[in-house]
């Protein structure tokens, strides 16, 4: 449970802990212009606020799983990891039928209502667009995306450093590493309205084996409060999480 | 070095590894030798390129890994009956590894990256008939100690109940058997199946090729997911039609 509370709170975290002006937004400007010479990182942090995890896990009592309640569109099932007793399981393997190829990816769907919600995501779905503060989450989050294979790469590497280190065994510094093939920033999905996506495709190599993965996720607005939606595949199984992703967005009311 | 040299060298082999800026073409010799052209825009990655992968092959390649495997089959009392089965069992074991190969082909098309894991083991028309022998033994064995002892019942219950998977075919190929421009007799055929465990459903892409030749098999296994596998059949077909040693 505390893993999945981990994986949606990323989420969450993701979707709300920066700022942005992405292609494809209406909306109030919110970033101002890079000063001649600075880095995004550094413009980042200067925007960054301290993420306010209180108010994220207050989100939670109000919140949980609707990918198991058998609203899902014809064919498709979801199965729910067995990692806890919760009644409304937020993240599994989603089985999806084709004409000529089956495929199952790993999904993870939470509705988030309640106060604590309507704070935090209100002002991203205005009719006029979203606020200031909204957008500069939301360039957070983007640049978060466009700085992810650095981090990663980062992480592998202090990690391969630290077992050498801890081990004395001399693993390779590249053991692991990923790129990032293709990463669509945050934006409005113009076939939806009150509905943000993104998605990326990273290449992750571990130990010389390729894994050529695929992710796409969804924030949207719906009458119960607000639906957050991931989905994670392999590459070659793209079109149909992207199919099925907007099947499943379609069907939401 | 500083740690920014090795994050430059770490990345620079990384997009080696990964194939992601380079097109190459790239052949694959399965485990009794036989050459497989897989074309430019296949590339293939030996598993015993891979750290842990040289790692094992080393070890393999030392004696002591015969004594290792047959501890590890005593320690498990396999073949309580016939002990001296366990050092058969794990000499062949290990001369069927050392020859062995692990492969992953890859391909990226269109912006999208393919790609399968192949698994290739040759035995030989002996090592074949002592394999039978063994697997009767062992099935002899487990089921004497069932009926022996309920409480042992128990245990292997989970491991049985392992194999009861439930397994849904979606298409599937007719077995055929063909031979290569350069003479190469084969048999090859492949399935679209789901494997059902515990409610999860996961599909899968199998191609099987089998070639016989002069005593000796090879067993050679392409898995990857159903999308992956209907981009690779052609290529692997065009590769065995001109397959050779």
């Amino acid at each position: 449970m505390k893993r999945m509370l981990s994986l949606c709170l990323g989420v969450a975290l993701l979707l709300t802990g920066g700022l942005s002006h992405a292609d494809g937004m209406d909306g109030i400007s919110a970033a101002s212009p890079l000063v001649h010479g600075e880095s995004v990182s550094t413009a980042a942090a200067k925007v960054m606020e301290p993420l306010p995890m209180e108010e994220l896990l207050a989100l939670m009592p109000e919140s949980r799983g609707f990918l198991g309640d058998g609203n899902l569109p014809k064919g498709m099932t979801f199965t729910p990891f067995h990692l806890s007793a919760d009644p409304h399981p937020s993240a599994g393997l989603l089985f999806l039928p084709g004409k000529k190829q089956d495929a199952s990816v790993i999904a993870f769907g939470m509705e988030m209502k309640g106060e604590a919600a309507e704070a935090y995501f209100h002002d991203m779905f205005l009719p006029e667009g979203f606020t200031p503060a909204a957008g500069q989450r939301m360039l957070h989050f983007n640049i978060g995306l466009m700085e992810a294979e650095t981090m990663l790469n980062n992480i592998f590497l202090q990690t391969a450093k630290g077992t050498r280190e801890a081990t004395g065994e001399p693993i390779p510094y590249d053991l692991m590493g990923v790129s990032m093939m293709h990463v669509e920033q945050l934006h409005k999905v113009l076939s939806r309205p009150k509905t943000y996506g993104f998605a990326l495709s990273p290449y992750l190599v571990a130990d010389g084996w390729a894994v050529p993965l695929y992710m796409r996720g969804f924030l949207a607005k719906t009458g119960e409060g607000y639906r957050s939606l991931l989905f994670l595949g392999f590459q070659s199984q793209k079109d149909a999480l992207d199919q099925a992703s907007y099947e499943i967005l379609r069907s939401m009311k | 070095m500083k740690l920014s040299k090795w994050m430059t060298i770490s990345m620079a082999s990384l997009a080696l590894a990964g194939g992601v800026l380079t097109a190459d073409a790239d052949s694959m010799v399965l485990s009794g030798g036989e050459k497989l052209d897989l074309g430019e825009k296949v590339s293939v990655f030996d598993g015993e390129r891979s750290f842990f992968g040289s790692q094992l092959h080393d070890w393999l390649m030392e004696d002591k890994a015969v004594t290792t495997v047959e501890e590890a089959i005593k320690k498990e009392n396999l073949f309580p009956k016939n002990e001296a089965y366990s050092h058969d069992v794990a000499q062949m074991a290990v001369d069927v590894l050392r020859r062995g190969k692990l492969y992953q082909v890859r391909s990226e098309d269109k912006g999208i990256c393919y790609q399968g894991m192949v698994v290739s083991i040759a035995l030989s028309d002996a090592d074949e008939m002592k394999l039978a022998l063994y697997s009767a033994a062992l099935d002899i064995q487990s089921k004497e100690a069932v009926k022996d002892n309920q409480a042992e019942a128990k245990e292997l219950a989970p491991l049985l109940a392992m194999t009861h998977g439930q397994l849904t075919v979606k298409a599937h190929s007719d077995w055929a058997d063909k031979t290569s421009k350069k003479g190469l007799a084969y048999s090859t055929g492949s399935a679209q199946i789901s494997i059902i465990r515990d409610g999860f459903t996961l599909p899968v892409y199998l191609k099987a090729i089998i070639h016989k030749d002069k005593g000796m098999t090879t067993y050679t296994l392409l898995a990857a997911d159903q999308a992956s596998g209907a981009y690779f059949e052609p290529v692997v077909d065009k590769a065995l039609a001109g397959a050779g040693k």
